[in-house]
C-alpha cells in the first residue's frame, strides 16, 4: 500500500497549496499577533475549513502518495490584539475522504484506497512563527497524528519523528489573509512527521517505518480571519 | 430449415469463442425488501431483446440467526419489446381476414438467484415461475407470474443479500401449432434484489474464503459470485510464473526499486461486460466476466519517474454464456459455452496475471509512460447446448479447446487524457486464438469440422470493466462491485457546447490591505467575465460506449472577455484561449436519474490581458516546477437537461492554478504562480441535442 499518511489536515493541495508559500515571510521573529474575524467579537471564534484542491500525503522515502479530494476541519481561533504566538488556534476534528471511491476512502498508488483517520484526541494547535508580510503569515501546525488503513489491509501510524505511540508532529505552512487559506506543505516547508508503525500487510515498496511524510493541503477558513503578526 | 450437425457445430463454436470471457451478471445494491428491476439482454436464435425483470416480495426488515426468515410470495413481472411476439408469429394461421392473430404467450422463467453473506454465496434455490402474458397488445409485452420461494436460514449474523444472475425464459405460443422458444438472458444492468440484516449468533468470518476453485463444486456452472483467489502462500496461489504469461517489458528508462517477495495484496471483485466480434460470422455476441484478483501482490517503483509496476493475479468465474449468431451467414446458431481458466499446457498454476503500469505519487505529477494494464491467462472453452433454429445438436460433453492463451490489454490513459487504475474500470481489448478443438460429436467425430472452422481464427474481444471493489476485512462494507457503466449517445458526432456568461474568479478578496468589513464578503478581487464560452466537441456515437473518453473537446473559444476588480470592470479586455487541445470528457459515477458526474482532462487556458498581464491556468506538479494539464473533476452532466455544469468552488467545483511562468506586473496574488482560479458561471448546453442514456 502506499503509504501515506499524509494527511494532514491541513495540507493542501498540491497545486493550490501554495498560495503564498513562495512568498513565505523571512524569518523575522514576531512578538505578538492580532487576529480578527469578520462579524465576530469576543476572545475566540469557532472556525471551520474546507479544502481547496486535493489534500495529499506523501512518503518522501518511497514516493507513494495518498490523495484525498475532500477535506474538512473544525476548531477554534483566538481573537484579539497582542496575543501570544503559540496555540493561536486549535483543530479539534479533521476529515479526509474521496467521495467517488468506495466508502469514501482516499486514493493511493495503483488503485489502492486508503482510509485516513486524523487523531485529534489531543487537539492540534497552530503557532505563529513569522511576521505577517503581504498578508501572509508563516505558521506551524503541531500535534499532527494520523493512522491509515489501506484496501490491502495495511495499517500504519504517523507521529512526530516516527516515535511509536509518540506525540503528534509538526508541519509548517502559512495563512493568507486575502484568500483566508491555511496551507501546509509545499516548497520550503518542513515536517517532522514520520511513519511510526506498519504492519505485515504493508507493502515495503510503498511504506516503511521511519519513512518521512510530507503533507500538502489548503483549507479555506470560515469565518475569514485576518491575522497580523508583528 | 434445419441445419446439419456439422453446420451447427461450426457456427456455434465460433460463437463460443466470443463468449469466452464468460458471462456474468452484474448486480447493484438496492433496498431493504426484495424489490428491484433488472435489465436483461435476452437472445433467441433470431435476435437479441432487452427484457426488464421486476421482482417484488415481502421480507422482514430484520431477522435472527438460526431462525428461518420466511419470504412472502415473490411476484415477477417481465417487460419485453412487443416485437418479441414476432418470434412466434410464423406458426400462426391467418384468420378469415387474412391477418395472422397475435399468439397468446405463456411460459416459465428460471432465475439464478444467490444468497450472499460476507464472502459466502449459495444458490437460493428459487423455483421457476409460471408466466402469463397480459392480453393487451401494445408495443410492450408484459408477462406476469408469482410463486413461493424457500425460507432463509443461517447461523451467521450480518447483512444478507439476494442477487440475480442468469435468467432462462421458455416461452410458448398457445393454441394452434405450438411454438416454444428459449431465451437465455444475462443481466445487463442489474441490482441486488434485496437485503436483510441478521442479528445474533456468530459474526461472519472476515477471513478470505478458500480458493474459488476449491470452494465450488467442480460442475457448478451457475455461481456468479466473487471468490477470493488463494494467497501466494496457499496452494494454487501466487503470480503465475509460466513464461507464456510473462509480464510486458518495463517502459524504457525506468530504474526499478528492490523486488520484495509476493504479498497477499488486496483482493478485489469486479464485473465486466462487452462484446465479442465473431469475425467469420460477422456478428457480435454479448459477453461478461466476473473478476476476482489480488492486486498489488508485488510492486516495484521508480520514484523519480513517478512510475509503478504492479503485479497481480486472479481468476474469472466459470460461468456459462450463450451467444447467438448467423452461422454461415444465414443460420441462426446458438451455443452455450463454459469458459474455465486453466493452467498453461504442461504447467500447474491456473492463475491469470494482471500487470499494470501506473503513477506512483500525486496524480498531478507528470508521467512519461502510458498507463496500461495487461491481463494474461489460459482458458479452456467447453461447448454445449448447441442449437440451430431451435434444433439441438449433440456435440457431447467433451467438446473443448484445451488451454488457449487469452491476452487482453487496456489503455488506461496518460497525463493529457486522464489516468485510470485497473480498479476504476477500463476497456480491455484483445483476441482469442483457437488452435484446435477436441472431443466434439456423439457417434460422429465433429472435431475436424470444428477445427476447420475455427483453427487460427482470431476473434476480437472488447470488454468494459466496471469499478472493482476491495474485499479486505476493513474495506467499506457497502462495497458491491457495480456493473460496468456503458452509455448510449445519439446522435453523437460534432457538438457545440455553449455557456453564457462564462466567469472565473481568483481566490483573493482583500488584497493588499485586509479590511475586516469586507473580508469574506464574497466580492473577489479578480474575475474574468466572458460573454460566452464555446467548446467544439465530438461525442462518440452508438451504444455500449465506455464512460471513459466519451467525447473530445477539440476547440475552446471565449468571446468578449473582460477582467474585473472588486466587481468593477477594469476595461482590460482579456483573451482566453484553450491550449493543449483536444481535451477529453469522461463520464463518472451516477449522480441521479439521467445525471452523472463527469470529468474533463487535459485542460489548459492561456489568458492574456490588454494590460500585458498574461498567465496560464492548468495544474502544477507536486514540486511546483512543471505545468501539467489540468483535470476538472466533479463536473455535473445533466443528460436530461442536455447540459454540462461546472460547479463553483463553494459547491465543491474544481479549480485551476496559475502556471509556473506568469507574465504579469500586478502584485495581486491572483496573478502569481500557483494562484487558484475557480469557476463562477460555466453552464454548457449542447447543440444539437444529445440523447445520452445508460446503459
Amino acid at each position: 500500500m502506499r503509504k501515506l499518511t499524509r494527511n494532514t489536515i491541513i495540507g493542501g493541495s498540491v497545486a493550490v497549496a501554495a498560495l503564498g508559500l513562495t512568498a513565505l515571510p523571512a524569518a523575522a521573529a514576531p512578538t505578538s499577533v492580532t487576529i480578527t474575524a469578520a462579524g465576530s467579537s469576543g476572545s475566540s471564534v469557532a472556525i471551520s475549513g474546507i479544502n481547496s484542491g486535493n489534500v495529499t500525503a506523501k512518503d518522501t522515502s518511497t514516493g507513494a502518495a495518498i490523495t484525498c479530494t475532500k477535506g474538512t476541519a473544525s476548531g477554534t481561533s483566538k481573537l484579539g490584539t497582542g496575543l501570544p504566538l503559540t496555540a493561536v488556534a486549535s483543530v479539534t476534528s479533521v476529515s479526509l475522504s474521496s467521495p467517488a471511491n468506495a466508502g469514501g476512502w482516499c486514493s493511493g498508488p495503483a488503485g489502492l484506497t486508503i482510509q485516513v483517520t486524523a487523531n485529534t484526541s489531543t487537539p492540534w494547535t497552530l503557532d505563529v512563527t513569522g511576521v505577517t508580510s503581504g498578508g501572509v503569515t508563516a505558521g506551524k501546525l503541531n500535534g499532527v497524528k494520523a493512522s491509515i488503513v489501506g484496501s490491502d489491509n495495511c495499517h500504519a501510524t504517523v507521529t512526530a519523528n516516527g516515535v511509536v505511540n509518540g506525540p503528534g508532529g509538526s508541519v509548517t505552512g502559512s495563512y493568507n489573509n486575502s484568500t483566508h487559506a491555511l496551507t501546509t506543505g509545499g516548497t520550503g516547508t518542513t515536517s517532522n512527521l514520520k511513519v511510526a508503525t506498519v504492519d505485515a500487510n504493508c507493502d515495503p515498496t510503498l511504506i516503511n517505518a521511519g519513512d518521512s511524510v510530507s503533507l500538502n493541503g489548503t483549507f479555506v477558513i470560515t469565518p475569514a480571519l485576518v491575522v497580523n503578526a508583528t | 430449415m434445419l441445419a446439419s450437425p456439422r453446420r451447427v457445430v461450426r457456427g456455434a463454436i465460433v460463437t463460443t469463442l466470443l463468449a469466452s470471457a464468460g458471462l456474468l451478471a452484474a448486480v447493484r445494491v438496492a433496498s431493504a425488501d426484495i424489490g428491484a428491476q433488472v435489465t436483461y439482454l435476452c437472445a433467441t436464435p433470431k435476435a437479441t431483446y432487452p427484457v426488464v425483470l421486476g421482482i417484488k416480495a415481502k421480507v422482514p426488515t430484520a431477522g435472527k440467526t438460526n431462525t428461518p426468515v420466511r419470504i412472502g410470495d415473490v411476484g415477477v413481472t417481465l417487460k419485453a419489446p412487443g416485437r418479441l411476439r414476432g418470434e412466434f408469429a410464423a406458426t400462426e394461421v391467418p384468420d378469415s381476414t387474412g391477418a395472422a392473430p397475435e399468439p397468446s404467450l405463456s411460459g416459465v422463467a428460471s432465475i439464478a438467484v444467490t444468497v450472499n453473506q460476507g464472502q459466502t454465496s449459495v444458490n437460493a434455490a428459487w423455483p421457476a415461475f409460471s408466466l402469463t402474458a397480459d392480453p393487451a397488445r401494445t408495443e410492450e409485452m408484459v408477462l406476469r407470474g408469482s410463486g413461493a420461494v424457500p425460507a432463509l436460514l443461517t447461523d451467521q449474523a450480518g447483512q444478507v443479500f439476494w442477487k440475480a444472475g442468469q435468467m432462462v425464459l421458455r416461452l410458448s405460443a398457445e393454441g394452434r401449432k405450438a411454438s416454444i422458444s428459449t431465451l437465455t438472458c444475462l443481466p445487463k444492468s442489474g441490482i441486488v434484489l434485496g437485503k436483510l440484516a441478521l442479528k445474533g449468533g456468530t459474526a461472519p468470518s472476515v477471513l478470505p474464503k478458500r480458493s474459488p476453485m476449491a470452494s465450488q463444486p467442480k460442475d457448478d456452472t451457475t455461481s456468479v459470485e466473487c471468490h477470493i483467489p488463494p494467497a501466494p502462500t496457499e496452494p494454487g496461489g501466487g503470480i503465475n510464473r509460466d513464461p507464456r504469461l510473462a509480464e510486458p517489458p518495463i517502459p524504457p528508462g525506468m530504474n526499478l526499486s528492490r523486488l520484495f517477495p509476493e504479498r497477499p495484496g488486496t483482493p478485489n471483485c469486479g464485473k465486466a461486460a462487452g462484446f465479442g466480434n465473431l469475425g467469420k460470422l460477422k456478428a457480435a455476441i454479448p459477453i461478461g466476466a466476473q473478476i476476482s484478483f489480488r492486486m498489488s501482490v508485488q510492486n516495484q517503483v521508480d520514484f523519480p519517474h513517478n512510475y509503478m509496476r504492479s503485479r497481480n493475479y486472479g481468476v474469472t468465474a466459470t460461468t456459462p454464456s450463450t451467444g447467438t449468431a448467423l452461422g454461415f451467414g444465414f443460420m441462426p446458431t446458438t451455443a452455450t459455452v463454459l469458459t474455465k481458466q486453466v493452467a498453461p499446457p504442461g504447467a500447474s498454476s491456473e492463475m491469470a496475471n494482471l500487470f499494470a503500469d501506473s503513477h506512483l505519487g500525486n496524480v498531478d505529477n507528470p508521467t512519461s509512460f502510458p498507463i496500461r494494464a495487461f491481463a494474461r491467462s489460459f482458458v479452456d472453452l467447453r461447448v454445449g447446448g448447441i442449437s440451430v433454429n431451435g434444433t439441438p445438436v449433440d456435440v457431447g460433453k467433451t467438446c473443448h479447446t484445451g488451454a488457449l492463451p487469452l491476452d487482453l490489454s487496456a489503455d488506461l490513459g496518460n497525463d493529457r487524457v486522464g489516468k485510470l487504475s485497473p480498479q476504476e474500470g477500463g476497456t480491455y481489448t484483445g483476441s482469442v486464438y483457437v488452435p484446435a478443438f477436441s472431443g466434439c460429436g456423439v457417434g460422429e467425430d465433429l472435431t475436424p469440422l470444428v477445427d476447420a472452422t475455427s483453427a487460427g481464427a482470431s476473434n476480437f474481444l472488447k470488454i468494459e470493466s466496471g469499478r472493482w471493489c476491495p474485499t479486505t476485512p476493513e474495506s467499506p462494507d457497502s462495497c458491491d462491485s457495480p456493473e460496468p457503466q456503458a452509455f448510449t449517445v445519439l446522435p453523437g458526432g460534432a457538438v457545440k457546447a455553449t455557456a453564457g456568461p462564462f466567469i472565473m474568479r481568483g481566490s483573493s478578496d482583500s488584497y493588499p490591505t485586509p479590511d475586516p468589513d469586507h473580508v469574506g464578503d464574497g466580492v473577489w478581487d479578480n474575475t474574468i467575465r466572458c460573454e460566452s464560452a464555446t467548446f467544439q466537441m465530438h461525442f462518440k456515437r452508438g451504444r455500449y460506449l465506455s464512460r471513459y473518453r466519451i467525447a473530445t473537446i477539440d476547440g475552446a473559444n471565449f468571446k468578449k472577455c473582460v477582467r474585473f476588480f472588486n466587481g468593477v470592470s477594469t476595461n482590460v479586455t482579456t483573451v482566453i484561449r484553450g491550449a493543449g487541445l483536444p481535451w477529453t470528457l469522461h463520464m463518472d459515477t451516477q449522480k441521479g436519474p439521467g445525471q452523472w458526474f463527469a470529468m474533463i482532462s487535459g485542460v489548459k487556458l492561456d489568458v492574456t490581458g490588454s494590460d500585458g498581464c498574461s498567465f496560464s491556468l492548468n495544474r502544477l506538479s507536486e514540486d511546483l516546477t512543471t505545468d501539467v494539464p489540468g483535470t476538472l473533476p466533479a463536473l455535473e452532466f445533466y443528460a436530461d437537461k442536455n447540459r454540462l455544469h461546472i460547479p463553483t468552488a463553494e459547491k465543491g467545483g474544481p479549480s485551476l492554478v496559475v502556471g509556473t511562468t506568469p507574465q504579469c506586473a500586478l502584485s495581486n496574488p491572483d496573478f502569481q504562480s500557483q494562484a487558484n482560479w475557480s469557476f463562477v458561471a460555466a453552464d454548457f448546453s449542447f447543440a444539437p441535442y444529445q440523447k445520452i442514456t445508460s446503459p
